[in-house]
């Protein structure tokens, strides 16, 4: 066992004699410092910034450009989303009224009625889903307002709406205004 | 007498509520059936049966009148008897292939009666309706 007590000791008093005794502080700082920096630094800000604000990283803020129909269509809490439950097209390469490229709107869908902050109607919503290409797997947005438990089908949002289309794989949603919710005293 | 002034009262009472609740036909259509009807009610051939142009024939069979109310899709809307008994005659004025004064539209009181009754076996029933109408030809 000589061997090691003398390794101990060699390197014990090579440390002891390399370095000081505030080093040891010294280095620790640094680092607990380094690691809190580290995002400040501009490489974490460029990856932030790329989402535009928005809620999936790479998809920056949209506005529908028609008046009276406020709010981002690529976030979930735009008005014409109240019911939906899926991927928004609007991220996936379509908008809130159209399909990617390569997918088939459903013409069988699931209708809600939403409230337009702007102008305090509701509005009849057709949720198209669109089909034919794997899944879009962004921007996951299930509010589900009105959404009907499975035995009442027709308002049930969980059901996959691709059934009318010509393939059953679904892609992402959109969210049509069909027309105002007409009051039939009006 | 008392009676008489305390109904009016609830009726007066509960009017605007319903009024103000209450959906023209089209929005109520539109709501609650358009998604597999589509608009103009073609529906989907193999899936959803068309009323575009043949929903009229229903009231030329018997048993077909009380169908359109029976029918799954009509007994369990979200509708009140009333709101249902319009949107029938609003389905069978517009979207049909017969003009509004051709048939006798249905009541709040008919509709109410024929919806109590729960249709046990629907797709037979249609496929019979079905074969009158051809038989009828």
């Amino acid at each position: 066992m000589k061997w090691l007590d003398k390794l101990t000791i060699k390197s014990s008093r090579r440390l002891a004699q390399n370095s000081s005794r505030r080093s040891f502080i010294t280095r620790f700082g640094t680092a607990l410092v380094g690691g809190a920096a580290i995002p400040l630094l501009p490489v974490a800000r460029a990856s932030a910034s790329s989402s535009g604000g928005g809620m999936y990283p790479g998809v920056a803020a949209q506005e529908s450009g028609v008046k009276g129909d406020p709010g981002d269509p690529s976030q979930c809490d735009y008005w014409r989303y109240c019911a939906i439950d899926g991927f928004l097209c609007s991220c996936c390469g379509g908008t809130q009224n159209s399909c990617p490229p390569g997918t088939e709107m459903s013409p069988i869908t699931w209708i809600g009625t939403c409230l337009n902050p702007e102008d305090g109607k509701n509005y009849i919503i057709s949720y198209n889903d669109c089909c034919g290409t794997s899944s879009c797997g962004r921007c996951l947005c299930n509010r589900n307002e009105r959404d009907t438990p499975i035995y009442r089908a027709q308002t049930n949002n969980d059901t996959n709406w691709c059934l009318g289309a010509s393939s059953t794989v679904y892609t992402c949603s959109t969210a049509i205004v069909l027309g105002v919710a007409t009051d039939s005293a009006s | 007498m008392a009676t008489v002034f305390r109904t009016l009262a609830l009726c007066l009472l509960c009017l605007p509520a319903v009024s103000a609740a209450a959906m023209e036909p089209r929005t109520n259509y539109m709501i609650n059936c358009q998604g597999c009807h589509l608009a103009d009610g073609r529906g989907k051939a193999g899936s959803v049966p068309s009323m575009k142009g043949e929903l009229h024939k229903f009231l030329t069979v018997p048993g077909g009148r009380e169908f359109l109310v029976q029918v799954p899709g009509s007994a369990n809307a979200p509708l009140n008897d009333a709101e249902l008994a319009e949107l029938l005659n609003w389905m069978l004025g517009s979207m049909s292939g017969t003009s509004s004064n051709s048939f006798s539209p249905y009541t709040e009181a008919e509709v109410k009666k024929l919806r109590a009754k729960v249709l046990v076996d629907v797709m037979k029933t249609r496929e019979r309706l079905v074969r009158q109408f051809a038989e009828n030809k």
